[in-house]
């Protein structure tokens, strides 16, 4: 993102809007222009939040029309609107359990665990998420193959992402990945030890097929089992989707 | 996507009188299934619209802008693409249950997902005639970092999945309702208006603003 300086009378008021945190009132990088607001390029995320924003009253922010890799990564996982050429779909995640009903991406006996990372108001760099998605690769999860953090894995054996991307921040990043039953304590009790190493939050979901093994409780009994007890909230799929010969 | 998942909204943790919150907070979200029954999709994510549209939502998106970021119903129905995905929200249990029934009868081919307490959810799809096929459940956040304090800034924050808005624009509205120079519905809707999902709950929001006053830090 640009911000014009010379248009900018220092009002302040998108200071507050960015959730980068990074915006500043302060003086331009030649001294020439005190008072105006500065983007912090470092801990911009390329959201573009201060542009839609749209109440900037000299519209000082100019969105850059491509950004240079890996700084592109900073809009693509930060800019929902952004659309990752992997998945063709906007965001940073892929269907999950949203489409299950005609996906069967997660079967009975198969679950799902979606760790979502700089969630909420954090941010993160990818070395965090790199550090976390490290430590559940030898849990035996295996990763979602169409999710976009794992095309970014230099090695999906051992969660290792592409060194070139490390440095860079961005507003949250999901990892997604399947384990069975017996392999949910291990994968949850790698995201409790990694939290030592990571200077972000994470915010995890674990997804389960009911109407088998499992219903409603008893998969909330298994993650209270396995170390990290549900909360209230959840996303339910209702089960009315129907493949394309079934309409 | 919405994001809908760790809202802390849906929740009636924490509330010393163990009230439900008013006005409630439920998500709805219609989508096809990439690569199966994506193509020609939009016919039924269009129609999906037009139900939810039907049952009062307090918000309303086609998963790119909102009925609080300028768009009107009709322009967001016109933009519905066989990718897109179409989100609600809904404030009452009654707009919910009716809307699901609909959704249900019309048996238009895209999945439909519903964010809110479980506890609360399953007897009100056993209402609409409906059972949780898949469920999400949220574990809570872990780690080390700037979180706010649990209260109404983070309920807010949550609300737009994404986090697109920051802790310290929804303290400089607060600030605003409290110093009486702009509403709550107002500053709930300028809050809402950067959620590009359209999954801000908006009445509650408002909700939210007042009562902190003073108190959002």
């Amino acid at each position: 993102m640009k911000l014009r300086s010379d248009l900018c009378i220092g009002c302040g008021e998108c200071v507050p809007v960015c959730p980068g945190e990074a915006i500043h009132l302060g003086n331009d990088e030649k001294g020439s222009a005190p008072g105006v607001a500065r983007i912090d390029f470092e801990a911009c995320l390329e959201c573009q939040v201060c542009h839609r924003w749209g109440r900037c009253p000299v519209g000082a922010f100019e969105p850059e029309e491509e950004l240079p890799w890996p700084r592109s990564l900073r809009r693509l996982f930060s800019d929902p609107l952004a659309v990752f050429s992997g998945t063709t779909v906007s965001g940073r995640g892929t269907e999950e359990m949203k489409t299950n009903d005609v996906s069967g991406r997660f079967p009975e006996g198969i679950l799902g665990l979606s760790v979502d990372v700089g969630r909420p108001n954090a941010a993160t760099y990818f070395r965090d998420v790199d550090r976390i998605s490290r430590a559940l690769a030898p849990t035996g999860a295996r990763f979602a193959a169409d999710n976009p953090m794992t095309e970014l894995m230099a090695n999906e054996a051992t969660g290792a992402l592409r060194e070139d991307i490390l440095g860079e921040r961005v507003l949250s990043a999901v990892i997604e990945a399947v384990v069975t039953p017996a392999e949910l304590p291990g994968a949850l009790a790698a995201l409790r030890d990694v939290t030592e190493e990571i200077d972000t939050i994470f915010s995890v979901g674990l997804i389960g097929r009911l109407g088998g093994a499992y219903d409603i409780r008893g998969l909330r009994d298994l993650a209270a089992a396995s170390g990290m007890p549900p909360g209230e909230g959840a996303k339910i799929n209702v089960g009315l989707g129907r493949p394309r010969a079934e309409i | 996507m919405t994001h809908s998942l760790h809202r802390s909204t849906v929740l009636e943790m924490g509330r010393p009188d163990g009230a439900p919150r008013e006005p409630r907070d439920y998500v709805v979200m219609i989508m096809a299934c990439q690569g199966v029954n994506e193509e020609g999709a939009s016919e039924g994510l269009r129609r999906g619209m037009e139900i939810l549209l039907a049952h009062d939502p307090v918000n309303l998106s086609d998963g790119e802008s909102s009925i609080f970021s300028g768009a009107t119903p009709e322009v967001l129905s016109e933009a519905i693409r066989d990718t897109s995905y179409v989100a609600a929200v809904y404030a009452d249990p009654e707009s919910l249950v009716d809307a699901l029934k609909d959704l249900a009868a019309e048996d238009a081919g895209p999945s439909v997902v519903v964010t809110g307490d479980p506890g609360e959810l399953e007897p009100l799809l056993a209402r609409a005639g409906l059972s949780a096929h898949t469920i999400n459940l949220s574990l809570g956040q872990a780690g080390t970092g700037p979180l706010p304090p649990e209260g109404p800034v983070r309920d807010l924050a949550l609300m737009c999945g994404h986090g697109l808005v920051a802790p310290a624009y929804i303290r400089r509205i607060a600030d605003r309702i409290a110093a009486g120079t702009q509403s709550p519905d107002a500053g709930a809707e300028e809050l809402a208006a950067l959620c590009t999902c359209g999954i801000f709950n908006v009445p509650l929001a408002a909700r939210l603003l007042e009562g902190a006053g003073g108190d959002v830090r």
